[in-house]
Protein backbone atom coordinates (compact mmCIF):
# COMPACT_ATOMS: atom_id res chain seq x y z
CA UNK A 1 0.00 0.00 0.00
CA UNK A 2 1.45 3.49 -1.01
CA UNK A 3 1.61 6.28 1.28
CA UNK A 4 -1.67 8.34 1.55
CA UNK A 5 -0.94 11.88 3.03
CA UNK A 6 -4.94 12.96 2.84
CA UNK A 7 -7.33 11.28 5.44
CA UNK A 8 -11.07 12.04 6.39
CA UNK A 9 -12.07 11.96 10.03
CA UNK A 10 -15.44 12.02 11.72
CA UNK A 11 -16.30 15.87 12.84
CA UNK A 12 -17.98 15.04 15.76
CA UNK A 13 -18.69 17.26 19.24
CA UNK A 14 -15.93 16.44 21.59
CA UNK A 15 -18.20 17.42 24.41
CA UNK A 16 -21.29 15.69 23.41
CA UNK A 17 -20.62 13.91 20.24
CA UNK A 18 -23.40 14.97 18.11
CA UNK A 19 -22.29 15.41 14.34
CA UNK A 20 -21.30 19.29 13.80
CA UNK A 21 -22.66 19.97 10.24
CA UNK A 22 -19.63 22.56 8.54
CA UNK A 23 -18.98 24.52 6.06
CA UNK A 24 -16.56 23.24 3.29
CA UNK A 25 -13.43 26.16 4.39
CA UNK A 26 -14.50 26.12 8.16
CA UNK A 27 -11.35 26.27 10.88
CA UNK A 28 -13.76 26.62 13.71
CA UNK A 29 -16.59 24.41 13.93
CA UNK A 30 -19.78 25.28 16.37
CA UNK A 31 -22.11 22.53 17.69
CA UNK A 32 -25.43 23.52 17.09
CA UNK A 33 -26.53 21.04 19.96
CA UNK A 34 -24.15 22.63 23.03
CA UNK A 35 -22.92 25.50 21.52
CA UNK A 36 -19.67 24.44 21.53
CA UNK A 37 -16.88 25.81 19.60
CA UNK A 38 -13.65 24.23 17.95
CA UNK A 39 -10.80 25.22 16.43
CA UNK A 40 -9.28 22.52 14.29
CA UNK A 41 -5.09 22.75 15.05
CA UNK A 42 -2.80 20.16 13.50
CA UNK A 43 -5.76 18.64 12.52
CA UNK A 44 -7.27 18.18 16.01
CA UNK A 45 -10.07 19.73 17.52
CA UNK A 46 -9.38 22.33 20.64
CA UNK A 47 -12.28 24.44 22.53
CA UNK A 48 -12.75 27.26 21.89
CA UNK A 49 -14.85 30.23 24.33
CA UNK A 50 -17.60 31.07 22.73
CA UNK A 51 -20.40 33.22 23.79
CA UNK A 52 -23.99 33.67 21.93
CA UNK A 53 -24.64 37.82 21.92
CA UNK A 54 -28.29 38.82 22.67
CA UNK A 55 -30.02 41.12 20.27
CA UNK A 56 -31.26 44.16 20.85
CA UNK A 57 -35.10 44.45 21.82
CA UNK A 58 -35.77 46.13 18.82
CA UNK A 59 -34.34 43.36 16.54
CA UNK A 60 -35.81 40.01 18.58
CA UNK A 61 -38.70 39.33 16.24
CA UNK A 62 -36.33 40.03 13.14
CA UNK A 63 -35.36 36.00 11.49
CA UNK A 64 -31.68 36.33 12.92
CA UNK A 65 -28.98 34.47 11.82
CA UNK A 66 -25.49 34.00 14.03
CA UNK A 67 -22.05 35.02 12.31
CA UNK A 68 -18.93 34.65 14.15
CA UNK A 69 -16.78 37.35 15.47
CA UNK A 70 -13.08 36.96 17.11
CA UNK A 71 -12.85 39.05 20.09
CA UNK A 72 -9.26 39.39 21.19
CA UNK A 73 -7.87 41.12 23.95
CA UNK A 74 -4.25 42.58 23.04
CA UNK A 75 -1.81 44.17 25.12
CA UNK A 76 0.09 46.65 22.81
CA UNK A 77 3.42 48.34 23.91
CA UNK A 78 5.27 50.94 21.74
CA UNK A 79 9.10 51.58 22.47
CA UNK A 80 9.62 54.88 21.60
CA UNK A 81 7.59 58.01 21.10
CA UNK A 82 6.06 59.26 18.27
CA UNK A 83 4.09 62.41 16.87
CA UNK A 84 1.03 61.16 15.34
CA UNK A 85 -1.36 64.01 15.10
CA UNK A 86 -4.74 62.10 16.19
CA UNK A 87 -6.62 64.70 15.29
CA UNK A 88 -6.18 63.72 11.75
CA UNK A 89 -8.30 59.84 12.28
CA UNK A 90 -11.40 59.72 10.56
CA UNK A 91 -14.46 61.31 12.50
CA UNK A 92 -16.50 58.09 13.41
CA UNK A 93 -13.34 56.93 15.27
CA UNK A 94 -12.56 60.59 16.89
CA UNK A 95 -16.47 60.63 17.63
CA UNK A 96 -15.60 57.65 20.34
CA UNK A 97 -12.89 60.04 23.15
CA UNK A 98 -12.27 56.60 24.57
CA UNK A 99 -10.99 54.97 21.78
CA UNK A 100 -9.24 58.28 19.99
CA UNK A 101 -7.32 59.07 23.86
CA UNK A 102 -6.25 55.79 24.15
CA UNK A 103 -4.93 55.77 20.49
CA UNK A 104 -3.05 58.97 21.34
CA UNK A 105 -1.18 57.56 24.50
CA UNK A 106 0.20 54.68 22.60
CA UNK A 107 1.49 56.43 19.54
CA UNK A 108 2.24 59.81 21.80
CA UNK A 109 3.60 58.75 25.24
CA UNK A 110 7.59 57.80 26.42
CA UNK A 111 7.19 53.47 26.49
CA UNK A 112 3.36 53.47 26.86
CA UNK A 113 1.30 49.96 27.37
CA UNK A 114 -2.76 49.65 26.71
CA UNK A 115 -4.81 47.10 26.63
CA UNK A 116 -7.10 46.62 23.62
CA UNK A 117 -10.17 45.12 22.79
CA UNK A 118 -10.32 43.65 18.95
CA UNK A 119 -13.33 42.36 16.76
CA UNK A 120 -12.23 40.50 13.78
CA UNK A 121 -14.45 38.95 11.44
CA UNK A 122 -14.26 35.53 11.62
CA UNK A 123 -16.55 34.53 8.87
CA UNK A 124 -15.38 34.51 5.50
CA UNK A 125 -15.31 36.63 3.29
CA UNK A 126 -15.05 37.46 -0.84
CA UNK A 127 -12.73 40.48 -1.91
CA UNK A 128 -16.15 42.77 -1.68
CA UNK A 129 -15.61 42.75 1.54
CA UNK A 130 -13.15 45.43 2.05
CA UNK A 131 -15.03 48.11 -0.01
CA UNK A 132 -17.59 48.07 2.76
CA UNK A 133 -18.51 49.43 6.28
CA UNK A 134 -16.48 46.93 8.55
CA UNK A 135 -18.80 45.61 11.62
CA UNK A 136 -15.15 44.60 13.39
CA UNK A 137 -13.82 47.84 12.67
CA UNK A 138 -17.07 49.66 14.16
CA UNK A 139 -16.81 47.10 16.97
CA UNK A 140 -13.42 47.67 18.04
CA UNK A 141 -14.22 51.42 18.12
CA UNK A 142 -17.77 51.43 19.60
CA UNK A 143 -17.52 47.40 21.54
CA UNK A 144 -20.94 46.30 22.08
CA UNK A 145 -22.49 45.35 25.53
CA UNK A 146 -22.44 41.70 24.91
CA UNK A 147 -25.27 39.91 26.82
CA UNK A 148 -24.72 36.39 26.38
CA UNK A 149 -27.36 34.19 25.00
CA UNK A 150 -28.75 30.28 24.92
CA UNK A 151 -26.56 28.87 22.18
CA UNK A 152 -27.83 29.14 18.36
CA UNK A 153 -27.09 27.94 15.06
CA UNK A 154 -23.89 29.82 13.61
CA UNK A 155 -22.08 30.08 10.87
CA UNK A 156 -18.78 28.56 11.04
CA UNK A 157 -15.60 30.50 11.04
CA UNK A 158 -13.15 30.58 8.58
CA UNK A 159 -10.30 32.72 10.15
CA UNK A 160 -8.05 30.88 12.44
CA UNK A 161 -7.34 32.42 15.84
CA UNK A 162 -3.51 33.03 14.21
CA UNK A 163 -5.10 34.92 11.23
CA UNK A 164 -7.11 36.86 13.48
CA UNK A 165 -4.23 38.64 15.32
CA UNK A 166 -2.91 39.39 12.42
CA UNK A 167 -6.16 41.06 11.28
CA UNK A 168 -6.16 43.04 14.28
CA UNK A 169 -2.39 44.03 14.01
CA UNK A 170 -3.58 45.35 10.91
CA UNK A 171 -6.75 46.87 11.57
CA UNK A 172 -4.30 49.15 14.96
CA UNK A 173 -1.65 49.54 11.93
CA UNK A 174 -4.40 50.50 8.97
CA UNK A 175 -6.13 53.54 11.28
CA UNK A 176 -3.37 55.59 12.38
CA UNK A 177 -1.86 55.52 9.19
CA UNK A 178 -4.80 57.37 7.87
CA UNK A 179 -2.96 60.21 9.44
CA UNK A 180 -0.11 62.18 7.67
CA UNK A 181 2.29 61.14 10.29
CA UNK A 182 1.02 57.58 10.75
CA UNK A 183 3.76 54.66 10.49
CA UNK A 184 3.75 52.08 8.18
CA UNK A 185 4.25 48.62 9.65
CA UNK A 186 5.52 47.70 12.75
CA UNK A 187 8.72 50.03 12.09
CA UNK A 188 11.27 47.45 13.24
CA UNK A 189 9.33 46.27 15.95
CA UNK A 190 8.72 49.13 17.39
CA UNK A 191 5.30 48.28 18.28
CA UNK A 192 4.35 45.04 20.12
CA UNK A 193 1.16 43.40 20.18
CA UNK A 194 0.95 40.29 23.07
CA UNK A 195 -2.13 38.21 22.45
CA UNK A 196 -3.93 37.61 26.01
CA UNK A 197 -6.84 35.43 25.16
CA UNK A 198 -9.74 35.14 22.75
CA UNK A 199 -13.00 34.13 22.47
CA UNK A 200 -15.69 33.62 19.58
CA UNK A 201 -18.60 35.81 19.73
CA UNK A 202 -21.50 34.97 17.92
CA UNK A 203 -23.40 38.10 16.38
CA UNK A 204 -26.79 38.09 15.32
CA UNK A 205 -27.50 40.06 12.04
CA UNK A 206 -31.17 40.63 10.33
CA UNK A 207 -31.38 40.96 6.38
CA UNK A 208 -32.44 43.94 4.53
CA UNK A 209 -32.59 45.15 1.26
CA UNK A 210 -29.25 43.47 0.15
CA UNK A 211 -27.24 43.92 3.54
CA UNK A 212 -26.87 42.04 6.55
CA UNK A 213 -27.67 44.28 9.82
CA UNK A 214 -26.15 43.77 13.11
CA UNK A 215 -28.94 43.30 15.92
CA UNK A 216 -26.47 44.87 18.50
CA UNK A 217 -25.30 48.64 17.11
CA UNK A 218 -26.93 48.12 13.50
CA UNK A 219 -23.83 48.00 11.75
CA UNK A 220 -24.37 46.74 8.17
CA UNK A 221 -22.25 44.28 5.44
CA UNK A 222 -22.91 43.88 2.02
CA UNK A 223 -24.35 40.22 1.58
CA UNK A 224 -21.91 39.52 -1.37
CA UNK A 225 -19.17 40.65 0.51
CA UNK A 226 -19.89 37.10 2.86
CA UNK A 227 -18.72 33.76 1.11
CA UNK A 228 -21.50 31.87 -0.24
CA UNK A 229 -24.47 34.02 2.02
CA UNK A 230 -27.07 32.21 0.09
CA UNK A 231 -26.03 28.69 0.67
CA UNK A 232 -25.29 29.47 4.27
CA UNK A 233 -28.77 31.02 4.66
CA UNK A 234 -30.37 27.90 3.22
CA UNK A 235 -28.10 25.42 5.93
CA UNK A 236 -29.11 27.70 8.81
CA UNK A 237 -33.11 28.04 7.92
CA UNK A 238 -33.20 23.68 7.77
CA UNK B 1 -22.27 27.72 -6.94
CA UNK B 2 -19.39 25.71 -7.71
CA UNK B 3 -16.33 26.91 -9.95
CA UNK B 4 -15.93 24.88 -12.44
CA UNK B 5 -12.50 25.70 -12.97
CA UNK B 6 -11.67 23.62 -9.87
CA UNK B 7 -10.32 20.54 -9.83
CA UNK B 8 -12.69 17.57 -7.97
CA UNK B 9 -10.87 14.50 -5.46
CA UNK B 10 -12.69 11.49 -5.13
CA UNK B 11 -12.52 10.16 -1.49
CA UNK B 12 -14.53 6.82 -0.47
CA UNK B 13 -16.51 7.31 2.72
CA UNK B 14 -14.84 6.08 5.56
CA UNK B 15 -18.75 5.37 7.54
CA UNK B 16 -20.56 3.88 4.57
CA UNK B 17 -17.88 3.55 1.30
CA UNK B 18 -19.95 6.03 -1.17
CA UNK B 19 -17.49 8.26 -3.32
CA UNK B 20 -16.99 11.47 -1.70
CA UNK B 21 -16.45 13.98 -4.37
CA UNK B 22 -14.70 16.61 -3.16
CA UNK B 23 -13.85 20.60 -4.60
CA UNK B 24 -9.57 21.11 -4.01
CA UNK B 25 -8.98 23.25 -1.96
CA UNK B 26 -12.10 22.56 0.85
CA UNK B 27 -11.15 21.42 4.73
CA UNK B 28 -14.57 19.67 5.68
CA UNK B 29 -16.86 17.34 3.44
CA UNK B 30 -19.82 15.46 4.11
CA UNK B 31 -20.75 12.21 2.92
CA UNK B 32 -24.98 12.52 0.52
CA UNK B 33 -25.40 8.84 0.99
CA UNK B 34 -24.78 8.80 5.24
CA UNK B 35 -25.27 12.36 6.13
CA UNK B 36 -21.70 11.99 8.26
CA UNK B 37 -19.61 14.87 8.52
CA UNK B 38 -15.49 14.99 7.93
CA UNK B 39 -12.59 17.07 8.31
CA UNK B 40 -9.99 16.24 5.54
CA UNK B 41 -6.58 16.16 7.29
CA UNK B 42 -3.09 16.47 5.55
CA UNK B 43 0.35 14.88 6.47
CA UNK B 44 2.33 16.87 4.71
CA UNK B 45 0.87 20.30 5.45
CA UNK B 46 -0.82 20.33 1.96
CA UNK B 47 -2.31 17.21 0.25
CA UNK B 48 -0.85 15.63 -2.76
CA UNK B 49 -3.39 15.12 -5.49
CA UNK B 50 -3.12 13.05 -8.79
CA UNK B 51 -5.26 12.08 -11.57
CA UNK B 52 -5.08 9.06 -13.78
CA UNK B 53 -4.07 8.69 -17.67
CA UNK B 54 -6.65 8.36 -19.96
CA UNK B 55 -4.75 8.32 -22.83
CA UNK B 56 -4.02 4.66 -23.61
CA UNK B 57 -2.20 5.05 -26.97
CA UNK B 58 -0.28 8.15 -27.00
CA UNK B 59 1.41 7.34 -30.32
CA UNK B 60 -1.82 7.25 -32.20
CA UNK B 61 -2.28 10.50 -31.10
CA UNK B 62 1.28 11.86 -32.24
CA UNK B 63 0.25 10.08 -35.71
CA UNK B 64 -2.91 11.91 -35.65
CA UNK B 65 -0.98 15.58 -34.75
CA UNK B 66 1.70 14.67 -36.86
CA UNK B 67 0.82 12.82 -40.17
CA UNK B 68 1.85 9.24 -41.08
CA UNK B 69 5.71 10.39 -41.65
CA UNK B 70 6.13 11.23 -38.02
CA UNK B 71 9.24 8.44 -36.88
CA UNK B 72 8.74 8.11 -32.89
CA UNK B 73 11.74 7.95 -31.39
CA UNK B 74 10.37 7.56 -28.03
CA UNK B 75 7.46 8.34 -26.13
CA UNK B 76 7.25 8.28 -21.93
CA UNK B 77 5.24 8.87 -19.42
CA UNK B 78 6.05 11.28 -16.55
CA UNK B 79 4.23 12.55 -13.63
CA UNK B 80 5.75 16.31 -12.97
CA UNK B 81 3.59 18.36 -10.18
CA UNK B 82 2.77 22.00 -9.69
CA UNK B 83 1.54 23.97 -7.24
CA UNK B 84 -1.72 25.88 -6.63
CA UNK B 85 -1.33 28.36 -3.63
CA UNK B 86 -4.09 30.73 -3.05
CA UNK B 87 -3.88 33.38 0.13
CA UNK B 88 -5.05 36.62 1.63
CA UNK B 89 -2.81 39.68 1.43
CA UNK B 90 -3.40 42.19 3.89
CA UNK B 91 -1.68 45.72 5.41
CA UNK B 92 -1.36 49.03 3.85
CA UNK B 93 0.27 50.76 1.32
CA UNK B 94 1.12 54.08 0.16
CA UNK B 95 3.41 56.77 -2.07
CA UNK B 96 2.80 59.81 -4.41
CA UNK B 97 0.90 59.62 -7.47
CA UNK B 98 3.26 61.09 -10.30
CA UNK B 99 1.59 64.16 -11.75
CA UNK B 100 2.17 65.32 -15.11
CA UNK B 101 4.12 68.03 -16.27
CA UNK B 102 2.51 70.63 -18.17
CA UNK B 103 4.22 74.17 -19.50
CA UNK B 104 1.64 76.91 -18.98
CA UNK B 105 2.61 80.03 -20.91
CA UNK B 106 2.40 82.92 -17.98
CA UNK B 107 3.41 86.74 -18.43
CA UNK B 108 5.28 88.85 -16.30
CA UNK B 109 4.61 92.82 -15.05
CA UNK B 110 5.87 93.76 -18.69
CA UNK B 111 3.76 91.40 -20.80
CA UNK B 112 7.05 89.21 -21.73
CA UNK B 113 6.00 85.51 -21.96
CA UNK B 114 7.52 83.30 -19.28
CA UNK B 115 7.01 79.38 -19.83
CA UNK B 116 6.87 77.71 -16.67
CA UNK B 117 5.93 74.24 -15.49
CA UNK B 118 3.13 72.91 -13.38
CA UNK B 119 2.35 69.40 -12.11
CA UNK B 120 -1.15 68.64 -12.04
CA UNK B 121 -3.29 65.55 -10.67
CA UNK B 122 0.18 64.19 -8.36
CA UNK B 123 -1.42 63.52 -4.79
CA UNK B 124 -0.83 61.10 -1.56
CA UNK B 125 -2.45 57.84 -1.71
CA UNK B 126 -2.69 55.70 1.53
CA UNK B 127 -4.55 52.88 1.26
CA UNK B 128 -5.37 49.56 3.31
CA UNK B 129 -5.22 46.11 1.38
CA UNK B 130 -6.87 42.92 2.07
CA UNK B 131 -7.07 40.87 -1.27
CA UNK B 132 -8.16 37.42 -1.79
CA UNK B 133 -5.17 35.75 -4.59
CA UNK B 134 -4.29 32.91 -6.32
CA UNK B 135 -0.88 31.97 -7.98
CA UNK B 136 0.22 28.39 -9.94
CA UNK B 137 3.78 27.39 -9.56
CA UNK B 138 5.88 24.98 -11.50
CA UNK B 139 8.21 23.58 -8.52
CA UNK B 140 10.13 21.68 -10.99
CA UNK B 141 10.89 24.24 -13.27
CA UNK B 142 11.39 21.85 -16.40
CA UNK B 143 9.81 24.18 -18.34
CA UNK B 144 10.45 21.77 -21.22
CA UNK B 145 7.52 20.00 -20.52
CA UNK B 146 4.72 22.66 -20.51
CA UNK B 147 3.65 22.30 -16.73
CA UNK B 148 1.90 25.92 -16.58
CA UNK B 149 -0.29 24.74 -19.42
CA UNK B 150 -1.45 22.08 -17.91
CA UNK B 151 -5.25 22.51 -16.55
CA UNK B 152 -7.10 21.38 -13.82
CA UNK B 153 -10.49 21.73 -15.62
CA UNK B 154 -13.01 18.96 -15.96
CA UNK B 155 -10.32 16.61 -14.42
CA UNK B 156 -11.28 14.00 -11.56
CA UNK B 157 -8.03 13.43 -9.11
CA UNK B 158 -7.66 11.63 -5.86
CA UNK B 159 -5.27 11.01 -2.94
CA UNK B 160 -1.42 10.70 -3.81
CA UNK B 161 -0.42 7.38 -3.79
CA UNK B 162 3.21 6.83 -4.15
CA UNK B 163 3.11 3.51 -5.26
CA UNK B 164 -0.14 3.48 -7.59
CA UNK B 165 1.60 6.51 -9.69
CA UNK B 166 4.98 4.82 -10.06
CA UNK B 167 3.31 2.21 -11.73
CA UNK B 168 2.09 4.39 -14.46
CA UNK B 169 5.64 5.91 -14.92
CA UNK B 170 8.55 8.36 -13.16
CA UNK B 171 7.27 10.63 -10.47
CA UNK B 172 8.97 14.00 -9.58
CA UNK B 173 9.19 14.71 -6.04
CA UNK B 174 9.42 18.03 -4.56
CA UNK B 175 12.88 19.49 -4.43
CA UNK B 176 11.86 21.71 -1.83
CA UNK B 177 9.75 21.79 1.38
CA UNK B 178 6.10 23.01 0.80
CA UNK B 179 6.48 26.47 3.51
CA UNK B 180 9.02 27.05 0.81
CA UNK B 181 7.05 27.20 -1.87
CA UNK B 182 3.92 28.84 0.55
CA UNK B 183 6.62 31.73 1.16
CA UNK B 184 7.88 31.93 -2.64
CA UNK B 185 4.06 32.04 -3.77
CA UNK B 186 3.35 35.03 -0.75
CA UNK B 187 5.92 37.35 -2.58
CA UNK B 188 4.79 36.87 -5.88
CA UNK B 189 0.75 37.67 -4.62
CA UNK B 190 2.55 40.92 -2.54
CA UNK B 191 4.41 41.64 -5.61
CA UNK B 192 1.40 41.39 -7.81
CA UNK B 193 -0.06 44.00 -5.82
CA UNK B 194 2.21 46.29 -5.48
CA UNK B 195 3.15 46.47 -9.57
CA UNK B 196 0.05 48.39 -9.75
CA UNK B 197 2.01 51.04 -8.53
CA UNK B 198 5.27 51.14 -9.55
CA UNK B 199 4.98 54.68 -11.03
CA UNK B 200 4.81 55.67 -7.45
CA UNK B 201 7.18 58.12 -5.95
CA UNK B 202 8.32 57.43 -2.11
CA UNK B 203 6.37 53.64 -2.37
CA UNK B 204 6.90 52.58 0.89
CA UNK B 205 4.37 48.84 2.09
CA UNK B 206 3.69 46.73 4.75
CA UNK B 207 1.97 44.19 3.20
CA UNK B 208 1.66 40.37 4.76
CA UNK B 209 -0.17 36.83 3.79
CA UNK B 210 -2.12 34.61 6.17
CA UNK B 211 -4.60 32.12 5.25
CA UNK B 212 -2.32 30.22 2.71
CA UNK B 213 -3.37 27.08 1.29
CA UNK B 214 -1.26 25.25 -1.14
CA UNK B 215 -2.42 21.84 -3.51
CA UNK B 216 0.20 19.99 -5.46
CA UNK B 217 -0.86 18.42 -8.13
CA UNK B 218 0.69 15.61 -10.57
CA UNK B 219 -0.41 15.40 -13.64
CA UNK B 220 0.58 12.92 -16.01
CA UNK B 221 2.60 13.75 -19.58
CA UNK B 222 3.64 12.11 -22.43
CA UNK B 223 6.80 13.25 -23.18
CA UNK B 224 8.01 12.54 -26.63
CA UNK B 225 11.03 12.86 -28.99
CA UNK B 226 9.92 12.79 -33.02
CA UNK B 227 11.34 13.52 -36.43
CA UNK B 228 9.03 14.54 -39.10
CA UNK B 229 10.32 15.09 -42.12
CA UNK B 230 14.12 15.21 -41.41
CA UNK B 231 13.17 17.64 -38.88
CA UNK B 232 13.21 17.09 -34.99
CA UNK B 233 10.77 17.68 -32.35
CA UNK B 234 10.19 17.65 -28.69
CA UNK B 235 6.72 17.60 -28.42
CA UNK B 236 4.72 16.87 -25.15
CA UNK B 237 0.96 16.63 -24.12
CA UNK B 238 -1.66 15.89 -21.55
CA UNK B 239 -2.22 12.41 -20.70
CA UNK B 240 -5.62 12.73 -19.40
CA UNK B 241 -6.73 15.31 -22.05
CA UNK B 242 -4.68 15.11 -24.81
CA UNK B 243 -3.66 18.87 -24.54
CA UNK B 244 -0.73 19.85 -26.48
CA UNK B 245 1.75 21.37 -24.11
CA UNK B 246 4.73 22.05 -25.70
CA UNK B 247 5.89 21.37 -29.27
CA UNK B 248 9.65 22.02 -29.97
CA UNK B 249 11.81 22.18 -32.92
CA UNK B 250 14.94 21.05 -32.28
CA UNK B 251 18.26 22.44 -34.50
CA UNK B 252 19.51 19.67 -36.69
CA UNK B 253 23.24 19.79 -35.86
CA UNK B 254 24.62 17.30 -38.68
CA UNK B 255 23.20 19.53 -40.61
CA UNK B 256 24.88 22.66 -39.69
CA UNK B 257 28.54 21.52 -39.43
CA UNK B 258 27.77 19.98 -42.83
CA UNK B 259 27.17 23.40 -44.47
CA UNK B 260 29.47 24.72 -42.57
CA UNK B 261 32.78 21.96 -43.52
CA UNK B 262 31.45 22.82 -47.37
CA UNK B 263 32.00 26.64 -46.48
CA UNK B 264 35.30 25.69 -45.32
CA UNK B 265 36.44 23.68 -48.09
CA UNK B 266 35.68 26.50 -50.49
CA UNK B 267 37.53 29.39 -47.91
CA UNK B 268 40.85 26.59 -47.68
CA UNK B 269 40.49 26.93 -51.91
CA UNK B 270 40.67 29.95 -52.13
CA UNK B 271 43.40 30.47 -49.07
CA UNK B 272 45.55 28.13 -51.29
CA UNK B 273 45.23 30.19 -54.67
CA UNK B 274 46.60 33.39 -52.61
CA UNK B 275 49.34 31.40 -51.68
CA UNK B 276 50.50 30.33 -54.98
CA UNK B 277 49.91 33.80 -56.47
CA UNK B 278 52.03 35.23 -53.56
CA UNK B 279 55.00 32.76 -54.48
CA UNK B 280 54.56 33.37 -58.46
CA UNK B 281 54.58 37.06 -58.16
CA UNK B 282 58.05 38.42 -56.65
CA UNK B 283 57.22 42.20 -57.29
CA UNK B 284 56.25 44.16 -53.77
CA UNK B 285 52.90 45.12 -56.49
CA UNK B 286 51.93 41.30 -56.01
CA UNK B 287 52.53 40.67 -52.76
CA UNK B 288 50.24 43.42 -51.85
CA UNK B 289 47.41 42.22 -54.41
CA UNK B 290 47.90 38.84 -52.73
CA UNK B 291 48.00 40.53 -49.71
CA UNK B 292 44.45 41.98 -50.16
CA UNK B 293 43.23 38.76 -51.15
CA UNK B 294 43.90 37.00 -48.00
CA UNK B 295 42.24 39.68 -46.17
CA UNK B 296 39.35 39.06 -48.33
CA UNK B 297 39.45 35.34 -47.86
CA UNK B 298 39.34 35.61 -43.89
CA UNK B 299 36.67 37.96 -43.90
CA UNK B 300 34.62 35.62 -46.55
CA UNK B 301 35.85 32.73 -43.91
CA UNK B 302 33.71 34.56 -41.06
CA UNK B 303 30.75 35.83 -42.99
CA UNK B 304 30.62 31.93 -43.96
CA UNK B 305 30.32 31.20 -40.37
CA UNK B 306 28.51 33.84 -38.72
CA UNK B 307 27.18 36.20 -41.95
CA UNK B 308 24.10 34.46 -41.67
CA UNK B 309 23.69 34.84 -37.33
Amino acid sequence: MGMIDIKLIPLRCPDCGQDIESGEDDLVHFCSNCGGGFEVIQDKLKKVNVIFAKPDEEFANKRLYYLPMWQILSRISVKKKHNIDVSQLPKEILANERFASLFSELLNKEKPIEKMIFFVPAFGVTNRYQLMDQPGLQFTVNPPNLESDSPKDMVGAEYSLADAIELAKDMFLSIQYQTDTGLMGLKGSDITFDYKKARIAGIPFYEEEGMLVDGLKGYKIFKNGLKGWERIKSKLEK
Amino acid sequence: MADNTLAVIAFSCPNCGAEIDVIEGYTNTKCQFCDSNFLITKKIGAPRIFARPKINKPKQILRQRFGRNVQVIDVSLIYVPFIKVSSEIIGCLGGYKKGVVVQEPTYNDSGMNIDTTRTVGGKRVKKRIRRILEVKLDPSEFYRYGINRVTTEGKKFEVYDDELLHRYGDVFDLPLPVNEYLDKASEMLIKEIIYDYRDFDKFEHYLRAIKKKAIIYFNPIFFSRLEVNGDFYTYSFDAVNGKALVKDKKKDKQKESKKVFVGLNTLYGIIGAAGIILSLISSSAGRGAAFVLALFAGFFLWWLQYGND
